[in-house]
């Protein structure tokens, strides 16, 4: 689901299989935003995440002839690609004190950089009406690339109630942004 | 929904997390292939996250857009060079000279390449082989030099010795020194030896190895010949073979007379003692013997008169 598509998702695929830079700016004007977007989310560091950013561009360039389409969409796939290449950067020794140094500095960037689509905001909106316990674990599992068993060890919580919550986290999330779904 | 996957409720999500394994992984897709509701609950759940994602967008510094398409372009080059380099085996004939003057090129290229390699293997080479050398050679030296110490300190040891021998020798050969003939009596056998006797040499050490009983290690009497006189030198209770018997002339004595000082290696003060009463004692036994003008040792008197000497 690109943010601003001229293209339907079965036109960007066509693109991307030319390599053309056509096809780049097209890709990149549909999906950079989310994409740089979640990289930020994850890295706290926008200069970071400018780096990871390109880099996860030029993974999507290089593997785009393994993108399969009956596993899931263009959009999910790219984010699968770019948010992979951030938490594993995170996850890395060197790269984790780099954003500890950031995460200082990145409110303030937040409260300046901010240019949320109109549409988006609404989204972002019903996103924060999420119970804390959710939005924790949703976060957790998603932005920083926590498995189940990893929040069950970190929090003291059994495996089988993160499971459960896990579950209703995302239930949730999913009526909330029902409407958003098939616009 | 499946029988299967409503034992783990949360595994769609874990799925579209990227968080099941390659086992639970394929056993979702199949039922996905099969079953349009996990299709539809999936696709639900990639939605999902690609609005939370959507939520979080934000627009990237306008640099950033041609720095990534530079990026792109080069990994790009990179991947078409990647992929000729890998189809350059399986060229035609044709594409063979192609390839072949590519190498003819690319062998100039490296034709100045291989030579300073060459020169630097030469000159590693060569250095190594001198250090090795250098090193050869001062083991050599430091070998040598520990010989020559050696020789040194066993040219010393003969030089000594010889000096010693000198020594001797010039003392045996004075005109001054008399050889004294030892006989010595252990149980019913008796032991020649010889010493040499310097009146103007306070003191004289005489090898007494010969004197020594070599079955027992005892040498209980000495007896001292001068001409055809009999002078008892000691009497040692553990002498040692080898060992030096210290002896003193008196020139107060008439003829002569032996004393014999405490060997370091003697176990007491008797043999001092004794060998001054056996002097004294057989000094007269010789003087008397003198008188007689037999040959004592032809006559066998040697053996009565050391007898007698040692009774006395």
């Amino acid at each position: 689901m690109a943010l601003q598509a001229r293209h339907t998702e079965e036109e960007l695929i066509a693109l991307l299989a030319e390599r053309s830079e056509r096809a780049f700016n097209e890709l990149y004007e549909a999906y950079s935003p989310a994409l740089y977007g979640i990289v930020v989310k994850i890295v706290h560091s926008e200069d970071i995440a400018e780096d990871l950013l390109q880099e996860a561009f030029v993974k999507i360039w290089q593997r785009a002839d393994s993108f399969d389409r009956s596993k899931g969409s263009l959009f999910t796939w790219l984010l699968n690609v770019t948010r992979n290449h951030a938490i594993d950067y995170v996850r890395s020794k060197y790269a984790r004190a780099q954003v500890h140094e950031a995460e200082n500095s990145v409110s303030i960037a937040d409260e300046q950089r901010v240019e949320l689509p109109i549409d988006m905001i609404g989204l972002a909106e019903q996103i924060r009406t999420l119970p804390e316990d959710h939005r924790v674990l949703i976060d957790l599992l998603y932005f920083q690339g926590y498995t189940q068993k990893e929040i069950s060890d970190e929090f003291q919580i059994p495996l089988g109630t993160i499971k459960t919550r896990v579950r209703a986290a995302f239930t949730h999330l999913r009526v909330l942004l029902k409407e958003y779904m098939y616009e | 929904m499946s029988k299967d996957l409503t034992l783990d409720p949360d595994i769609l999500e874990s799925y579209v997390l990227g968080l099941t394994n390659a086992e639970d992984t394929a056993r979702i897709e199949k039922l996905k292939a099969e079953s349009p509701e996990v299709l539809r609950e999936i696709q639900e759940l990639q939605a999902t996250l690609e609005l939370l994602s959507s939520a979080h967008a934000r627009n990237p510094r306008p640099h950033l857009k041609a720095a990534i398409w530079s990026s792109v372009q080069q990994a790009g080059a990179d991947l078409q060079q990647s992929t000729r380099t890998q189809a350059q085996p399986r060229t035609t004939p044709s594409g063979s000279a192609t390839a072949s003057t590519s190498g003819s090129r690319s062998a100039l290229l490296g034709f100045p390449f291989l030579s300073v390699l060459g020169i630097s293997i030469l000159a590693i080479g060569t250095s190594l082989y001198f250090m090795l050398r250098t090193s050869e050679l001062q083991k050599s030296l430091v070998q040598t030099q520990l010989s020559i110490e050696q020789y040194k300190q066993r040219s010393n040891a003969d030089e000594q010795r010889l000096r010693a021998i000198e020594q001797e020798l010039h003392f045996r050969n004075s005109s001054s020194t008399h050889a004294i003939p030892l006989f010595g009596i252990n149980d019913s056998k008796y032991i020649v030896a010889r010493i040499y006797v310097n009146p103007q040499d306070t003191m004289r050490y005489i090898t007494m190895t010969d004197a020594i009983d070599r079955n027992t290690g005892k040498l209980m009497v000495l007896w001292a010949q001068k001409e055809q006189r009999f002078v008892a030198v000691g009497e040692y209770t553990s002498a040692t073979p080898g060992s030096m018997m210290k002896l003193q002339s008196t020139p107060a004595s008439t003829e002569f007379a032996l004393s014999m000082e405490e060997s370091p290696r003697a176990q007491s003060l008797q043999a001092s003692r004794l060998l001054a009463q056996s002097s004294a004692s057989v000094l007269r036994t010789l003087q008397a013997s003198t008188q007689r003008k037999k040959d004592p040792f032809i006559a066998g008197e040697p053996f009565r008169s050391m007898k007698r000497a040692a009774k006395h």
